[in-house]
């Protein structure tokens, strides 16, 4: 599994049948994505969900209204529906 | 249809002990007039408010020191609260509902037990887990009138287009809240089965993962002490909503999986009912009705709530 951080605009391009994981900022301009797809234009890219997690809860206003961001457990739990 | 006796010698008979100290009680008629007992009183002014500030400090938790809240994978209960939505349009993350782990634990997946609303993606959830890997839920999108997602869509009716938000409340009562219940059964299953959930006592239907449910693993919990926390996460008191407080009233806990027909009747067409009058109430093993304090009512000497900050009861 491959753990990015992308803009909005490498998230359309993604092939959504290989994201296991997709949350946007709350701007909508940028993507934490997990995703068994190697690309080479992300953003930012981490080691294991801890790190993205530790990573979000840092800017925690940018990527969640309650300020928190994204908890470890969400990455692995909450999985991207393409579509809905 | 009997008539009532409301009134001697111009005195409320709810306010009358006794006559030429016969029990009130104790009197059938007078001068071949029925009299029927008043019914308990069943204040339901108020509810408790969860800050939106996260942490142990700001929470609203239960601390379970008596087995009251020991449900574990193979165990059947019901969970029912009523809860007003607080939070806006811009929460783009989850907010826990109600969430139980271990005592002391900062372990998410300590015997978690927790329904929590996913607000990025407006799905309601119902989970519990005993690791990390050996967990299993299922989930209701309420935004698709399709499939295995027609029966949220219609029970909750926030519509297509906007998610639930305290500005899209969908089905609510005349308060704006709206009672949430799962009912698992003894099998080691979140799946629709085993454990509906129900909007306003209406069921979600399959979910997302139908009747079987997913997971992970093979949850195996223990009957260790519980925490649990109304209106946040039970390992971080976090993931409380934004915007404004959202309110919860009326939490009740049971040892069986309630009928739908139980579920209907505790819901009482959308107006809180005192759940000790309930059919099933010798199955009540926890019930907080948020008047003005977090004792627990349901006879069971189960422990209180206990708020911090700025969480408070007020009115509904």
């Amino acid at each position: 599994m491959n753990y990015y951080i992308v803009t909005s605009e490498v998230f359309d391009e993604l092939d959504k049948k290989l994201i296991e994981f997709a949350h946007s900022s709350v701007d909508g301009s940028e993507w934490t994505v997990t995703t068994t797809e190697l690309i080479d234009n992300e953003t930012l890219s981490f080691e294991n969900t801890l790190e993205i997690s530790l990573y979000t809860a840092e800017e925690g206003s940018f990527w969640t209204g309650d300020n928190t961001g994204i908890e470890e457990w969400e990455l692995d739990g909450i999985k991207y529906l393409n579509g809905i | 249809m009997a008539n009532v006796l409301s009134h001697i010698n111009g005195v409320e008979s709810s306010r009358i002990r006794s006559v030429n100290t016969v029990q009130i009680a104790n009197i059938d008629n007078v001068i071949g007039m029925e009299y029927n007992e008043p019914s308990a009183s069943f204040d339901n002014a108020n509810a408790v408010a969860k800050s939106i500030t996260t942490g142990t400090g700001q929470s609203v938790r239960i601390a379970d020191t008596n087995g009251k809240f020991n449900f574990i994978h193979s165990s059947a209960y019901t969970i029912s609260f009523w809860v007003k939505a607080g939070w806006n349009s811009s929460l783009n993350t989850n907010i826990h509902l109600f969430s139980s782990t271990t005592s002391g634990t900062t372990n998410s997946s300590a015997n978690m037990i927790r329904i929590f609303y996913h607000e990025s993606n407006n799905r309601l959830y119902f989970e519990y887990r005993s690791a990390s890997n050996a967990k299993k839920s299922n989930f209701y999108l309420f935004h698709a009138n399709s499939g295995n997602h027609a029966a949220a869509y219609a029970a909750a009716g926030l519509g297509s287009s906007q998610y639930w938000s305290s500005a899209n409340r969908g089905n609510a009562n005349s308060a704006g809240y709206t009672m949430i219940t799962v009912t698992k059964g003894t099998s080691n299953s979140a799946g629709s089965s085993n454990a509906p959930m129900y909007w306003n006592a209406t069921p979600l239907g399959n979910g997302h993962y139908g009747s079987n449910g997913t997971g992970q693993g093979t949850p195996n919990m223990s009957t260790a002490d519980r925490q649990i926390a109304i209106g946040s996460n039970s390992w971080s008191y976090a993931k409380s909503g934004n915007s404004a407080e959202t309110k919860y009233n009326d939490v009740t806990i049971w040892d069986k999986k309630l009928s739908q027909s139980e579920i209907t009747e505790l819901y009482n067409s959308g107006t809180p009912l005192d759940a000790t009058a309930h059919s099933a109430s010798s199955n009540l093993k926890m019930y907080y009705k948020m008047e003005n304090n977090g004792n627990d009512s349901s006879g069971n000497s189960a422990p209180n709530i206990v708020l911090s900050g700025n969480s408070n009861f007020e009115s509904k």
